[in-house]
């Protein structure tokens, strides 16, 4: 029965909130500086098979390690590491989660991510703000990655997991035409098994682009889980469902039978990275590190490998290319990065797939640009040509 | 006629019984509150490892109101759940003003959450303020569960608005009420997108289990004694109208009958919502408090005809079926913590003030009752007071305007005159809120400490 002063209450309660938010939001730390000061250094260039071990660091081995994908609320992060000397030399994200905003804040967090974990050594990273689920992933799969390497540099004798790393290859099947537009599907077998799976091609436009962006995450997490083209189709999706399922069919098709030996380092395609064999001895592993190393970065050997351009800003956010070469051949073209956010993201969805099968399909950066993604299509075109420059074609 | 419940066997038991105070269990309420508030700001805490940026501190933001609306929002809900401890100890009047309170403030916060996400994405997509209604459609057409959040917060926007006090007044009750009950709907609806897109549930899985029990308590506590216990208590009790009397100008008293209701737990002081089912009666459910201690046979209320359906009362036929919901209300004989009493009503309000004369406790002289009329022709249920009075040696005395219209001096003075140990009774009080303010500063003025002034109000 007091006497109330709504108009008190009103005041007190709104200053008493943002007073408190503003004092939580004061009393968390910044993001670590140090991790930004490596920012300079582009993943993959600091090949240093004779930098000196991390000291204290756990010994570990040299090649290329697949963590275990971990799953997050959004969508598997997997992370793939790139070990030389005892170092981390490059760590990439080969599963994220994307679609929808997931696209949009990946495309800005797994790079640091990327940079914090070389600069770190270790999986002690900061998340990024704004994407904790993906950086919690991303930490574990980082985690089980380094778990591995460690196993393969205690010299123990399991080469499962070490041994799994040195033969993964990544595949892209052929293109399945559906009534919408074509799909098609690229794996990467990882130890007998199928650690990711992405579509490059895809129906976009319209409605397509709609029901694209939310079936494919589903059927590449389905490809990754089942192992096999046995999966589900995604409801509503059932063209997209189909194409995927026929292309990721001949994707696994065409995988070389595991084992298949030191071969398999060099011959596969892609981002296939040759770590020594188990039984092999220490310093011999780092020699074939520093091979992988390489290879991981970048390397095109008798005109087959993987190369990626360097970003190119463009008005609305960075371009950037990759390609696989096949015997002096583009047979893939994809961008890992592109503008996003907004309208960005319909305009990246439409122009991109058509960029990459113009890209296939001229065998050079001399294609047309997509009407719409003036700025999009000038900035693949000057990565495109940067990958085919150090391709060395 | 007035004398038809007045005095029964039981209660005058009641009157024999001890003074046990039972204190509100408000404070221990606010504290768990303020806990639950702590633990939810806890988890932001813990699942954010630093903030780098104006981007990262706008998200961060967004993030703490979405939280703290997800969390009220539960409470919101839960104090209209008519759970006995909060409608019977704490009072119905004091939980409906927690309620609006909470409600605006979990609005803003919402309102706030929004803004702010949604500036924090455009942010992060490189783009500024200017870009957050594109931010906006966008987030909704590819985030999961946002366009069903979106319908829910709009839902929401949409009764915050037509519950500010010009708007409210322009409506209906009745059409308020019911389009108020949307917000089931729209909490139902924000709901989904908390657990799907929250940073904070995607990474704490105790904290997912955390919101599924907070909010399936919720649900459960509004099924239970929203649905269930009135069907219970309607078809153990089968209630309808006995007869319907005049009491004073515009003021009518309602019998109702049914089996067993000694068994509704009923006190004297407390209210039901009640629902006539008579044509053009059967979808508004009115409050009106017992205007005598239960019987087991019989109930019976005193109604003011102020408007739609307390002016239609007068007309109902004896046999028409009554749906309650009730008791409810914390005005009774526990709030009282000393021997000494002092009733005050003011107008209608003397209703439960009525019930309460007939049974509080006490000794010849411990009780008085003050009632405040516009005049002694508007003194509902006078007869029957004289009759307690005279029976329990209980002091009654009126306050009606002069003739000439003036008003009753009811002033600090004026009481201790009348009641010279005023400061050591407690009060219960029931009038319209001009009459209440004034009293309760003439009370505190008395020396009547503001603990033992127990009010409700006729207004929710
Ligand atoms: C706890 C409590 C006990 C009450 N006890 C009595 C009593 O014993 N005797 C008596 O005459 N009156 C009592 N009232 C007041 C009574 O409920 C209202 O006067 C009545 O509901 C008015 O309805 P109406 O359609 O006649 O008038 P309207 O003109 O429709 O309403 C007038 C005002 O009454 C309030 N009101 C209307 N409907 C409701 C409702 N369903 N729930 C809550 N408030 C409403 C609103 O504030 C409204 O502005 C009590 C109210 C409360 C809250």
């Amino acid at each position: 029965m007091r006497k109330t002063h709504p108009l008190r209450r009103v005041v007190l309660a709104g200053a008493a909130t943002v007073s408190g938010i503003v004092l939580l939001l004061s009393l968390k730390p910044g993001s670590d500086s140090g991790s930004e000061a490596v920012g300079g250094v582009a993943p993959g260039q600091s090949i240093g098979a004779q930098e000196s071990a991390q000291g204290g660091a756990q010994a570990i081995g040299t090649g290329t390690f697949t963590g275990d994908a971990a799953d997050t609320q959004y969508g598997p992060v997997q992370v793939r590491l790139t070990v030389s000397g005892g170092k981390i030399t490059k760590a990439e994200a080969v599963q994220n989660p994307t679609g929808g905003q997931s696209t949009q804040i990946n495309d800005n967090a797994i790079p640091k991510l990327n940079q914090a974990a070389v600069a770190a050594g270790s999986a002690d990273i900061d998340a990024v703000s704004g994407a904790t689920y993906t950086s919690t992933g991303y930490k574990q799969s980082l985690q089980s990655a380094l778990d591995k390497a460690a196993a393969q540099g205690g010299g123990s004798a399991e080469g499962g997991a070490g041994g799994g790393a040195a033969q993964a290859q990544t595949v892209t099947g052929d293109v399945a035409d559906t009534q919408y537009g074509p799909v098609q599907v690229q794996i990467t077998v990882d130890g007998g098994k199928i650690t990711k799976a992405e579509a490059v091609q895809t129906p976009t436009g319209g409605q397509s682009t709609q029901v694209t962006s939310n079936a494919v995450p589903k059927l590449n997490q389905a490809a990754v889980a089942a192992g096999t083209a046995d999966i589900d189709a995604v409801s509503g999706a059932t063209y997209t469902s189909a194409g995927y399922k026929q292309s990721l069919q001949s994707a696994l098709d065409k995988v070389e039978p595991a084992g298949g030996g030191a071969e398999a380092g060099s011959g596969a395609e892609a981002d296939a990275g040759a770590a020594p064999s188990p039984s092999a001895p220490a310093d011999a592993g780092a020699d074939a590190g520093a091979g992988a190393g390489q290879d991981a970065g970048g390397g095109v050997t008798n005109g087959t490998g993987t190369v990626t351009g360097e970003v190119v800003q463009t008005e609305y956010g960075p371009v950037q290319v990759r390609i696989t070469m096949r015997d002096g051949e583009i047979v893939q073209a994809a961008a890992v990065q592109a503008p996003s956010g907004g309208r960005s993201t319909t305009v990246s969805n439409d122009a991109v797939p058509k960029l990459n099968q113009e890209t296939v399909a001229a065998g050079s950066a001399d294609i047309d640009a997509v009407s719409g993604a003036t700025y999009t299509s000038a900035g693949y075109k000057e990565s495109l040509q940067s990958a085919l420059d150090q391709a060395g074609v | 006629m007035t004398t038809t419940l007045a005095g029964g066997r039981a209660a005058r038991r009641q009157t024999m019984r001890r003074i046990r105070p039972r204190r509100s269990p408000a404070t221990l309420l606010l504290v768990a509150v303020w806990a639950g508030a702590a633990g939810v700001l806890w988890l932001w805490w813990s699942n954010t490892p630093s903030i780098s940026d104006t981007t990262g501190r706008v998200i961060a933001a967004g993030r703490i109101t979405g939280l703290l609306a997800g969390y009220l929002m539960a409470l919101v809900v839960l104090q209209m759940a008519r759970v006995p401890a909060l409608e019977r100890r704490v009072g119905s009047d004091r939980v409906t003003r927690w309620h609006a309170m909470s409600g605006r403030y979990t609005l803003s916060l919402t309102l706030a959450h929004v803004f702010l996400i949604m500036w924090g994405y455009a942010l992060q997509a490189g783009k500024g303020l200017g870009f957050i209604v594109q931010q906006t459609i966008g987030s909704i057409s590819v985030l999961p569960d946002m366009g069903k959040a979106a319908i829910g917060t709009g839902l929401l926007f949409f009764i915050g608005l037509i519950s500010i006090g010009p708007v409210r007044r322009r409506i209906p009750y009745d059409t308020w009420y019911h389009v108020h009950l949307l917000t089931y709907a729209a909490v139902y609806l924000s709901f989904w997108h908390q657990l799907t897109t929250g940073n904070e549930f995607a990474v704490e899985p105790l904290a997912k289990t955390f919101w599924y029990g907070l909010y399936g308590a919720v649900t459960a506590l509004v099924v239970w004694y929203r649905i269930l216990t009135p069907i219970r208590l309607n078809m153990r009790h089968r209630l309808r109208v006995e007869a319907v009397i005049e009491e004073a100008p515009g003021i009518v008293s309602v019998l109702i009958s049914g089996r067993k209701l000694h068994r509704m737990g009923a006190e004297a002081g407390q209210f039901f919502r009640w629902r006539f089912l008579a044509p053009g009666m059967r979808f508004s459910s009115h409050p009106y408090s017992l205007s005598a201690a239960p019987r087991p046979d019989m109930l019976r209320i005193t109604v003011k005809a102020i408007g739609d359906h307390s002016a239609r009362l007068r007309e109902l036929m004896p046999g028409t079926r009554v749906w309650a919901e009730g008791p409810y209300g914390a005005m009774t004989a526990q709030r009282r913590s000393r021997g000494k009493v002092l009733l005050v009503a003011g107008g209608v309000g003397i209703t439960p003030m009525r019930a309460l004369f007939e049974t509080l406790p006490g000794a010849a002289g411990d009780i008085t009752l003050l009632y405040r009329a516009n005049s002694t022709q508007d003194l509902a249920l006078w007869d029957e007071l004289a009759a307690i009075a005279d029976e329990r040696g209980a002091r009654l005395m009126y306050a009606v305007n002069s003739p000439d219209g003036e008003r009753p001096d009811i002033s600090a003075d004026r009481l201790r005159q009348k009641l010279p140990d005023i400061d050591e009774h407690d009060v219960f009080m029931c009038g319209p809120p001009g009459f209440a303010q004034g009293v309760y500063e003439a009370l505190r003025g008395a020396g009547v400490p503001a603990r033992r002034i127990h009010h409700e109000s006729f207004e929710m």
